[in-house]
C-alpha cells in the first residue's frame, strides 16, 4: 500500500513541475526576485501609489477635476483596473462629508492603464470633484478629504 | 494494478490542481492594490464686502462698489446693501438685496423716503447662492433733512427740487464724515439739507448739471424738498 501512495506522489510531482514549465514561469527570473525579494514590501502587501495636486477654489456649482498620477513601485508593470474616490472628511464642524456638500464621481478616462515597472503615468482622464449649488454656508472655507483606491493586476509576460 | 493506477490519476489531478492555481496567481492573476491615499480639496471662503462709495443725488442715496468674485471669473449674484441709522435717536436699518447687474460696479439707489432725517452710514454683504460674506466697512456718512408736511399739490410731489448730479461721483472721502456730491449751489436746499455736513473740500472734478431735471424720478417716492422746488411743467 505505501508503495502505491509513493508511486502515486511521485507522479503527481513529476506532472507539476511539468506544469510549471509549460507555463514559463521559471524562465522569468525577474518575477521570481519581486515576489520574494522586494525590500520595500518584504512580507507586507504590494501596492501601487496614487498622486494628484489638491483641489482648490470649490464653492457652489462648481466642478473641479482631480487628476490622478499612477506611481508604480513594484519590479513589474501592472494594470489599473478600477479607481473609486470617497469624501471622507472634512475641517469644519457645520459641514459634513455628505453628497450634498460635495460629490466625486466616477474617474472619467478609460481603464484599464498600464504602468510600467518602476514607473509613474499620468491618467489621462480624472475624478470630478463637484460642490451642490445648496451646500450648506458653512462649507466656506473648509477643507474636504478624499480618499481614493485603486485596484489593478500584474501583468504577465 | 488497477487500484494503483486510479490512485495515481487522482492524486496528480489534485497536485495539478494546486500547482496550476499557484503559478497561474504568480504568473498574471495577481491582484494589487493602492496604498490608502487621501486628497484635500479646498473650498474658497466668502470675501469681506467692499466699502461702498456714497453720493447724494436729488435727496437720494446713490451706493456703489465694485462687483466681487467668489473665484476668478465668478461674481457674486446678490448683494446686502444695507442702510444704518447713525443718527440719535436711531432709525431702523433699510436693507437692500440687490441683483448683480453684471457689470465691474454695482449701485442701488435708496429714495428720500427713507432717508429722510437720518443720517446714514451703508454696509455691503456679498452673496453667492445660498452663501453669504462679511459685512464691508461703513461707508461715510450721509446726512438728510427732515421730510416737511405733505404737499397738497401731487404735482409738487413728483418734482424733485435738487438738481441730479452725474451719477459719476463714487469716491468717498477720506474722512469718516459726511459725502456728498459736490456742492450744488442751490440756494433753496443747501443749507437745509446738509446740515450735518463735515466741511470737507469740495471736489472741483464732479460735474453738476446745472439745469434742474424737473421729470420724475421713479425712484423717489416722495420729495422733502418738494414745496420749494419749482413745479413741473
Amino acid at each position: 500500500m505505501s508503495k502505491r501512495w509513493w508511486i502515486a506522489a511521485t507522479s503527481a510531482a513529476a506532472l507539476a513541475a511539468a506544469l510549471i514549465v509549460a507555463v514559463g514561469s521559471p524562465d522569468n527570473p525577474d518575477e521570481t526576485i519581486v515576489l520574494v525579494g522586494d525590500s520595500h514590501h518584504r512580507g507586507g502587501p504590494l501596492y501601487f501609489e496614487l498622486k494628484g495636486k489638491p483641489v482648490r477654489g470649490l464653492f457652489p456649482g462648481a466642478v473641479k477635476q482631480m487628476k490622478i498620477s499612477v506611481v508604480n513601485p513594484l519590479g513589474y508593470r501592472i494594470t489599473v483596473h478600477r479607481l473609486t474616490a470617497k469624501v471622507s472628511d472634512t475641517d469644519r464642524r457645520g459641514c459634513s462629508a455628505t453628497a450634498a456638500n460635495l460629490q466625486v464621481r466616477s474617474y472619467s478616462g478609460r481603464l484599464p492603464v498600464t504602468v510600467a515597472a518602476s514607473g509613474r503615468t499620468e491618467l489621462g482622464g480624472a475624478i470630478p470633484v463637484s460642490m451642490p449649488i445648496g451646500a450648506t454656508r458653512k462649507c466656506a472655507g473648509a477643507r474636504f478629504t478624499i480618499a481614493i483606491s485603486g485596484v489593478g493586476q500584474r501583468v504577465p509576460r | 494494478m488497477r487500484r494503483t493506477g486510479r490512485l495515481l490519476l487522482v492524486g496528480a489531478v489534485a497536485l495539478s490542481l494546486g500547482v496550476a492555481g499557484t503559478v497561474y496567481a504568480y504568473a498574471g492573476g495577481w491582484t494589487v492594490t493602492s496604498a490608502p491615499t487621501r486628497f484635500t480639496a479646498k473650498v474658497v471662503k466668502m470675501p469681506r464686502g467692499v466699502e461702498p462709495s456714497v453720493t447724494k443725488q436729488s435727496g437720494q442715496a446713490v451706493v456703489s462698489w465694485s462687483a466681487q468674485e467668489i473665484a476668478p471669473g465668478v461674481r457674486m449674484d446678490h448683494y446686502l446693501v444695507v442702510a444704518h441709522s447713525v443718527a440719535e435717536p436711531p432709525q431702523p436699518d433699510v436693507t437692500r438685496a440687490v441683483a448683480a447687474g453684471g457689470s465691474t460696479t454695482e449701485s442701488v439707489t435708496f429714495g428720500t423716503g427713507e432717508m429722510a432725517g437720518g443720517k446714514w452710514r451703508w454696509t455691503i454683504t456679498p452673496k453667492y447662492r445660498e452663501w453669504t460674506g462679511e459685512p464691508s466697512k461703513l461707508s461715510p456718512r450721509l446726512a438728510f433733512p427732515a421730510a416737511p408736511a405733505a404737499p397738497a399739490d401731487p404735482a409738487v410731489i413728483a418734482a424733485p427740487a435738487v438738481p441730479p448730479a452725474s451719477p459719476s461721483v463714487s469716491a468717498p472721502t477720506p474722512e469718516a464724515g459726511d459725502t456728498s456730491t459736490a456742492p450744488v449751489p442751490d440756494v433753496r436746499t443747501s443749507p437745509a439739507s446738509e446740515p450735518e455736513n463735515v466741511p470737507a473740500p469740495p471736489r472741483s472734478s464732479t460735474p453738476v448739471e446745472e439745469e434742474p431735471d424737473l421729470g420724475p424720478d421713479p425712484s423717489v417716492s416722495a420729495s422733502p424738498e418738494g414745496p420749494t422746488s419749482p413745479v413741473a411743467p
